[in-house]
């Protein structure tokens, strides 16, 4: 299991237990390894004698967690086919080439200086460095550049050739620059 | 096309009456007015091979009353741009200027990231 599948995964159990144990009894909140119920707790029902047949190393939920437990005990559907939190808008019903690219790469180059400012020069550099990268991979590529100053027949050069070479540009502008 | 013509001879015959000395129309300044001091981006014609351009430019002998000429080219592994960056000063800037398969010299601008 990669990271961003164990995020996802863990995250389906974080907010399962969040709605197990509320917040007000953030003690008695179940860690990852405290929820192996054994698999005859689907018809267990509550009763004072909860040590009998469950494993030594289960944590016995209170009476009142029990009673809350949803069953099955398992990620529902959708955390499991998400690898993203709801809140991102993706769902089941919607073609996977939508949403958030949560297998995109994401490449920084520094083309400024800590202060934030570099040559044309650099940045042609920058943008060079970008568009072979992104034509080496033959993956779908975006570069995005947020910059400001003088308009650059070189820049837009350099840009123009990327684009004809398949990879999409961004390219924010301080609205100064029509001023 | 008739009219592609006539409009790009037009053009072409005011280009060559333009009062300006030779070379002096390649220069792009930065409006700005911030730059990369001596720092030049020397953009050559498409079909003009780079390597001779600068095998050339580093073969520039200066004459010995030329003494603010120097050169030295800071980029010149680019793909997506036939051209390179140098610094140039005295001779080599004009002699880039004055060299037929140069398309334009630009002065090497500084921009500032843009976040708002």
């Amino acid at each position: 299991m990669d990271s961003r599948a164990f995020q996802a995964w863990y995250w389906c159990w974080h907010e399962l237990l969040r709605s197990v144990a509320p917040a007000s009894s953030a003690n008695t909140l179940l860690t990852l390894d405290q929820v192996s119920i054994p698999e005859s707790s689907s018809t267990m029902t509550p009763s004072l004698d909860v040590g009998h047949g469950l494993p030594p190393s289960a944590v016995i939920p209170t009476l009142m967690e029990m009673a809350m437990v949803p069953t099955p005990l398992v990620p529902s559907p959708e955390c499991k086919l998400n690898t993203a939190p709801p809140s991102t808008g993706v769902s089941d019903d919607v073609p996977s080439n939508y949403g958030p690219a949560t297998d995109a790469a994401i490449f920084s180059i520094k083309v400024l200086s800590d202060e934030g400012s570099g040559a044309f020069s650099d940045i042609i550099s920058g943008i060079n460095r970008a568009v072979n990268h992104a034509v080496a991979s033959r993956k779908p590529s975006v570069v995005n550049l947020s910059l400001g100053g003088s308009a650059s027949p070189s820049i837009d050069s350099a840009v123009t050739s990327g684009i004809s070479q398949g990879v999409h540009f961004t390219v924010g502008q301080l609205a100064s620059r029509y001023q | 096309m008739k009219f592609a013509f006539a409009a790009l001879s037009v053009f072409v015959s005011a280009a060559l009456a333009a009062p300006q000395p030779a070379g002096f129309s390649k220069l792009r300044r930065a409006s700005t007015g911030r730059v990369n001091a001596d720092s030049f981006i020397v953009k050559l014609k498409d079909s003009v091979s780079k390597e001779a351009t600068i095998q050339a430019l580093n073969d520039l002998v200066f004459t010995a009353e030329d003494t603010a000429s120097f050169k030295e080219v800071t980029y010149s592994d680019w793909t997506v741009l036939n051209g390179f960056a140098a610094k140039l000063g005295g001779g080599a800037l004009r002699a880039m200027l004055a060299d037929p398969n140069v398309e334009y010299v630009e002065e090497d601008g500084i921009a500032t990231i843009a976040y708002e």
